[in-house]
Order: structure tokens, then C-alpha cells, then sequence
């Protein structure tokens, strides 16, 4: 039988439809504002180097009495936690009650190349944490790990327990070995050192392309087809260019940090063996004893599910819940989705242990 | 009406609302007058567009040729099927026939024998991030752009300056020389590597096509029909994206794409050794310089941000100390007023005494200072063994004072 149930004039009407809907298109995003992102207020209550730290400004009369500080990636821009009114995991959170603090890690430049994991880890968010605890008169604080971030923050608390009093990793990658990593295939045979010692910084350029090519035909390709039964509404036109400006908004990473995570952690798979090191310490999962929540995307093509639900068998707390959220390793912040089930979550688990 | 004829009457309309278009648009009577139509439209309305939109809009622009050519295929197979009436399994030798045409579309050219940079650069779908970043990082360059020259080299004409390439270099710029030919046989080994890794992805689009085809075929044995151009398209997608995920999982893979970035990687720390000399030779600062000088103020950094922690640990420190300490005063206050009464009612006459005995001693020590120039310290001292003889001499000082 015949696969088509359709003409040649079927297909040229189709295509004209399609010229249509482009030229549409076209004047849509000729016409758009300049593209905002970051929708709660906030104002920045401590910097160090170009490391900012954000407090948002509560929406709620009452607030939890532990506030929650959460650690971004270095490998993104944060406002995607926060990129819209309706869409935004911040907002969300405040709505919880959660007193919510942020880390801006900046733009990093030629004189950040020699920032090792040791200064992000036991400097900057230390400093952060530090800052908050004596805001807040509190000996620990609650911590939130978003991707890189996460691993970050599983660091921290492995080294400074004490610091933490609950943590909370969001599609976060523990065993970087896992059967269905592409991203780790891609790094396995690499030699990072010649990399970094010959481009200093890696350009964020690089990496927006090396996460693109994880599914070049549908984020290449197939997504700006689809794109044009969008761009008459300029609202939905508005949504899709503050995604697009923060896929392409990628900082640079500082060489040498960004040489340490690939060796120690996608190469050697070190967070989940243990021999991790950062400074002096060696960062053993065994030593978390507070409580844990761990959220993961059931289709994260970036960070596989088994990746993140290794963390069971490593941290030594006995309070550990993991949360299953359906979607991907965007839309479990920026979904409708995921604003229904995330911070409500996060809030009353926090609620319990505070 | 045909494809062609379609896409010309399209044209014809939009150029009837333009008065700006003077001439029309290249490539006009061949290939996709339509994708070069809609190519000359955006490029008249880019100038008033943010750089993000232009971005976006751009990428767009370069999908829609994939779209366009799907459609004007599908389209060519409808009529084919159509004017030669084929019935049961005889459309399939034009479906066949139609994804060879797009094999050879997609393929571009021949990459095995000629510049594999300009396979590269054809193979647009799969962009390599770090070919274009190693382009921008020549482009600035003083001399002629390496690559621009390297875009017309065949491996064959590579392989025929072996000879020259590895004899061994004399004179007295034999070390410049060494790392000359170096530099140019790290470039060719990258060429070959990046070559392998094209060809890799090459075959990976062709085995999506094969998919594809089959899928299609499949879909003659379902009841689900394709209904559209794009349902077409979405399946070709599908196809495309399984074929790359099989294969990007593979270790053939890893080691390619290895391979591929650590020859390039290592051509750039070459040259970047050669670009070092070169500035070394008319006294400016390098890279490696610059990078001295980064490793220095970050161990600084670090030493004050420690030096920082420490005090602010230190002050904390002390701040309890302190706070301790105020503490144990104050208790020590109380267990001093509670544990002795008694000594609290004599205080007033031992203070009497105390103070006479003090004013006595001011006065003899005045005198006797005046008079000899001993030490004050020794005088008290004198004072006080004459304190302890007797009380009762207390009135003769006093007499030896106002006799004085």
C-alpha cells in the first residue's frame, strides 16, 4: 500500500502556508523589544570578584527560618531559574515562603583562567554561605544545586557538613559513567589539559554547540520549523527568544576549573569513587549526614536519570527522597509543569526539616 | 503547475512589492528559486533586527532549505508516482530513486580526496565549535589566515612534502625552522583526523536516510499514513537523531572526536610556542607572559582571602574570649561581695590608716629626694621598713618633718 495520503499540490500548498507563516515571522521578531529576563526583584547583598550574591525579595509575610541558598551551574546564565513571570522556580519558591538566595557567578575573563574548583568551592560559595549564616544569626543554612552546581554543592557539604543544615540537588550528575551519558563520551578521550593550556578559557561558544550536537536535528534543525507556528503570537514569540537568548548566553569557563571538573569528575568519574579532590580535602559522599532531597528529569538527554539517582548509595545521610519529575533538563524549571510540582515540594520538605 | 513554476510566480509577486530590487537574486534559475527568494527578502529586512533575532531568524532561513528540498522531493515522487500511474510496490523504485537524490544532497561533495575544510564547512547541519573557534582565532592574525590556504590542500599534496617536511633543518635558524615543520605536520595530522571524524558523521546522516527509508516503507504496511509535508519531515528527524545517538555512544566515536580535538589542540599550543618567539624576538609581551603573571596574582588572591578567613576567624576569637572574660569578672565580683561581710565594715579604718601612711610617705620621700637625689623607689622602700618598726614613730616623722 501507499505510505502517502496526500498529492503534489497538497505539498505545494503546504509550502506556501509555511512562506506565509515565515514572513510573519519575520515581522514579529522585527518588531520585538528589547528581550527582559529576571522577573523578582532582587538586590545583591555581598561580591567578591565578580561573584555576586543575590537575595530576592520575599513574597510571602511569613518566611521559613532557614533561608535557602541556591548554587548555579557555571556553564549557564542563573535567570533561567527565573526567566519569566509564571515560569520561574524563584518566584515559585517564594510563593513557598522560602527565603531565597542566589549565586551570580559572573562573566569570567582572561584574568579568571587560574580560578581552580577549590576557590568556587571553598571560596566563593563559602563566602556566600558565611555571609547568609551571619545575616541570619543561623550556624547553617539550606542549600539548592542546580546541574554543575549540584555537584558543587554536594562538594561543599561533604566538606563543610557543619555549614550545611538540608541539601537539595536538581538534575544533578553523580555517576558521570553511566551507559547513556552522551556528554561523557564525548569528553572520554580528550586531552583537557592541551585544551585549556592552549585556549586559556573555554569559550561559552563552544560549549552552547557541544550541548547543541547532543541532538543537532531536533535543536538545530527541527526547532526552528516548528518555530514559525509560534511567532504570530508575540507572547509565545516573546517565551521562545528568552529561551533562545539563555541557550546562547554562555559565559566562558575559567581554564583551570573547568579542567579540574572534566578530569576529576567526567573523566575519572571521581564524585562517585571518591577521589575527588578539592584544596587539600578529598570529597567523600559519605560524609553528608543532613537531609537530601533529590530531584531528577525522567528525559534528561543531558544528565541521564541514573546519573543523578547514583546519589542514593553514596551520601551517609539515613533522610534521603528522591523526586521523579516527567520532563526534561530545562522544562523542570521553565515547564508549567514543573511549577506545579516543584516548589511546592521543595517548600514543604524544607517546611519538615526547619 | 510545477515545482518550478511555482516557486517563479512566488518570486514574481514578491519582487512586484519591492522597489528596491534592482537585479535578481544569484542562483535564481537553478536549484531552489524559492529558498533564494525567501534569502533576498530576509536579507533586505536584517538590517532593523536585534542580533539575537537576526540569529534566530537566520537559523531558520537555513532549516527551511532542508524543508524546502524535502518538499520539492516528496513533491517530485507524488508526480512521478502519479504520471506513470504505479500501483502496488512499483512507487517504491521512486522512493528509492528520491532518497539517492537526497543522499547526494546531503553528502555535498566528495570529502575523501579534497580539502577537508571545505567538507567541513559544507556539512552544515553538524557544525564543529571548534574548527570556527581556531578560524576566529587566525583571523586576526598578521600574515594570511593559514586556513584560507590549507582550504585548497589535498592530503595527497600533503603527503608529497613528507620528505620536505622531515629533513632535518641546518643552519642557524635551524630551531625556528624545527618547529616550522613541526607546526605544519601537526596541521596535517589534524586534517587527516578531522577528515575521519567528517566521514564518520557523513555515514552517520547516510544510515539516517536508510532509516528513513524504511520507515517510510513501513509505514505502507500501517494503517497510519503520512499526511503531511511535515509529518515527513518530523519522521526524518526521528530517523536522523536515532542513527546519531547509536553511533555517539560508541567508543569509535569517542576516539574520533578525541582524536580530532587533541590534533587541533595541539596544532594551537604549536603555534602558539611559534607566535611566543615572534613576540619574544621584538620585545612585546606573550601569552605566556600574561599567563605568568595571572598564575602569580591569583596565588596572591588566595593568600589574602585565607589571610582574610583567618582573621575574621582570630577576631571572632577574641570576641569570645573577650565576652568569657567579662564574664569570670563579673562572677569574680560577686563571690567577692557575697563570700566576705566583715572586711567590707573595716575598709574604712584601713583606708584611714592606709591614706595617713601614704601622705607620710609622699612627704618623706619630697624631703629626703630634694635633700639626696635618692631614687623614689628606694625611698619607699626606706619608708616602708620604717613603717613596719613602729606606729608610734609616726608622730617623731611628722615632728622631724615640721622641724625640717
Amino acid at each position: 500500500m501507499f505510505p502517502f495520503n496526500l498529492n503534489a499540490q497538497d505539498v505545494t500548498q503546504e509550502i506556501m502556508d509555511y512562506n506565509s507563516k515565515v514572513a510573519v515571522s519575520l515581522k514579529t521578531l522585527s518588531e520585538m523589544d528589547e528581550i527582559d529576563v529576571g522577573v523578582s526583584d532582587h538586590e545583591v547583598v555581598y561580591q567578591e570578584d565578580k561573584v555576586k550574591l543575590l537575595h530576592y525579595q520575599s513574597r510571602t509575610e511569613k518566611q521559613n527560618s532557614v533561608p535557602l541558598l541556591i548554587v548555579y551551574a557555571l556553564v549557564n546564565r542563573p535567570y533561567m531559574a527565573d526567566i519569566q513571570d509564571g515560569r520561574s522556580l524563584i518566584q515559585g519558591l517564594l510563593d513557598q515562603g522560602v527565603d531565597v538566595y542566589l549565586i551570580d557567578w559572573g562573566y569570567p575573563d582572561a584574568s579568571d583562567r587560574c580560578l581552580e574548583l577549590d576557590d568556587y568551592i571553598n571560596g566563593y560559595i563559602d563566602s556566600c554561605v558565611d555571609e547568609i549564616r551571619t545575616r541570619h544569626k543561623l550556624d547553617a543554612i539550606n542549600l539548592l544545586g542546580i546541574c554543575q552546581g549540584g555537584a558543587f554543592s554536594l562538594c561543599y557539604t561533604a566538606l563543610h557538613g557543619d555549614k550545611v543544615r538540608n541539601l537539595i540537588t536538581t538534575v544533578t550528575p553523580v555517576d558521570f559513567h553511566t551507559k547513556d551519558d552522551m556528554l561523557s563520551n564525548l569528553v572520554r578521550n580528550v586531552d583537557i589539559d592541551t585544551v585549556v593550556d592552549s585556549m586559556g578559557n573555554v569559550p561559552g561558544e563552544i560549549l552552547n554547540w557541544t550541548f547543541l550536537n547532543l541532538k543537532p536535528y531536533r535543536l538545530i534543525g527541527q526547532k526552528y520549523i516548528d518555530v514559525v507556528n509560534l511567532l504570530d503570537d508575540k507572547d509565545k514569540a516573546l517565551n521562545f527568544m528568552r529561551m533562545e537568548k539563555w541557550i546562547f548566553d554562555s559565559p566562558d569557563q575559567a581554564g583551570k576549573a573547568y579542567c579540574q571538573f572534566i578530569k576529576q569528575f567526567y573523566q575519572a568519574n571521581g564524585l562517585v569513587k571518591g577521589t575527588v579532590v578539592i584544596g587539600d580535602h578529598t570529597v567523600n559522599l559519605e560524609d553528608i549526614q543532613c537531609p537530601v532531597l533529590n530531584i531528577f528529569a525522567t528525559a534528561d538527554h543531558l544528565v541521564p536519570p541514573d546519573s543523578s539517582k547514583a546519589l542514593e548509595g553514596c551520601v551517609g545521610t539515613k533522610d534521603y527522597t528522591a523526586l521523579e519529575f516527567p520532563g526534561g533538563h530545562i522544562g523542570i524549571y521553565v515547564s508549567g509543569k514543573a511549577q506545579k510540582m516543584i516548589p511546592p515540594t521543595v517548600g514543604d520538605w524544607l517546611a519538615e526539616r526547619c | 503547475m510545477n515545482w518550478v513554476e511555482m516557486q517563479k510566480q512566488y518570486l514574481d509577486a514578491l519582487q512586484s512589492f519591492g522597489q528596491n530590487f534592482d537585479t535578481k537574486p544569484q542562483g535564481m534559475n537553478t536549484g531552489e528559486p524559492w529558498m533564494k527568494a525567501m534569502e533576498y527578502w530576509w536579507q533586505q529586512n536584517q538590517p532593523s533586527m536585534s542580533s539575537l533575532n537576526t540569529n534566530t531568524f537566520q537559523k531558520l532561513m537555513d532549516e527551511s532549505r532542508n524543508f524546502y528540498f524535502m518538499g520539492q522531493q516528496l513533491s517530485q515522487l507524488l508526480n512521478q508516482i502519479n504520471a506513470s500511474k504505479a500501483s502496488g510496490d512499483e512507487w517504491m523504485s521512486s522512493l528509492n530513486s528520491q532518497i539517492e537524490q537526497m543522499k547526494d544532497f546531503f553528502s555535498a561533495q566528495n570529502i575523501t580526496s579534497t580539502a577537508p575544510f571545505a567538507a567541513a564547512a559544507s556539512y552544515d547541519l553538524l557544525n564543529n565549535p571548534f574548527i570556527d573557534t581556531l578560524k576566529k582565532s587566525f583571523a586576526e592574525m598578521p600574515t594570511e589566515n593559514p586556513f584560507m590556504n590549507m582550504e585548497s590542500m589535498s592530503p595527497d599534496w600533503m603527503n608529497s612534502m613528507d620528505p620536505m617536511l622531515k629533513m632535518q633543518p641546518l643552519g642557524y635558524s635551524r630551531e625556528t625552522q624545527e618547529k616550522l615543520q613541526k607546526n605544519v605536520l601537526l596541521l596535517k595530522e589534524f586534517q587527516i583526523a578531522n577528515q575521519a571524524y567528517n566521514e564518520a558523521m557523513l555515514n552517520v546522516s547516510l544510515q539516517g536516510l536508510e532509516k528513513f527509508k524504511q520507515a517510510v516503507i513501513k509505514k505502507s504496511e500501517s494503517e497510519e499514513k503520512i499526511e503531511s509535508l511535515k509529518q515527513l519531515y518530523d519522521l526524518w528527524v526521528d530517523c536522523n537523531e536515532e542513527s546519531y545517538a547509536e553511533f555517539t555512544m560508541t567508543e569509535e566515536y569517542s576516539r574520533l572526536y578525541g582524536d580530532m580535538v587533541n590534533s587541533l589542540m595541539a596544532y594551537k599550543a604549536q603555534s602558539n610556542e611559534i607566535m611566543e618567539d615572534s613576540l619574544r624576538a621584538i620585545n612585546l609581551p606573550s601569552k605566556g607572559d600574561i599567563t605568568a603573571l595571572a598564575e602569580k596574582q591569583h596565588t596572591m588572591s588566595r593568600r589574602l582571602r585565607t589571610a582574610e578567613k583567618d582573621a575574621k576567624a582570630y577576631a571572632a576569637h577574641v570576641n569570645q574570649l573577650e565576652k568569657e572574660l567579662d564574664k569570670v569578672k563579673t562572677e569574680l565580683k560577686n563571690l567577692k561581695a557575697e563570700s566576705s561581710p566583715s572586711v567590707t565594715e573595716s575598709k574604712p579604718k584601713s583606708k584611714k590608716k592606709a591614706r595617713k601612711k601614704t601622705v607620710e610617705k609622699e612627704k618623706v620621700v619630697d624631703i629626703n629626694s630634694a635633700s639626696a637625689g635618692k631614687s623614689q623607689d628606694k625611698k619607699l622602700q626606706e619608708n616602708k621598713s620604717q613603717d613596719k618598726k613602729s606606729e608610734a614613730k609616726t608622730e617623731d616623722n611628722s615632728k622631724i618633718e615640721i622641724k625640717f
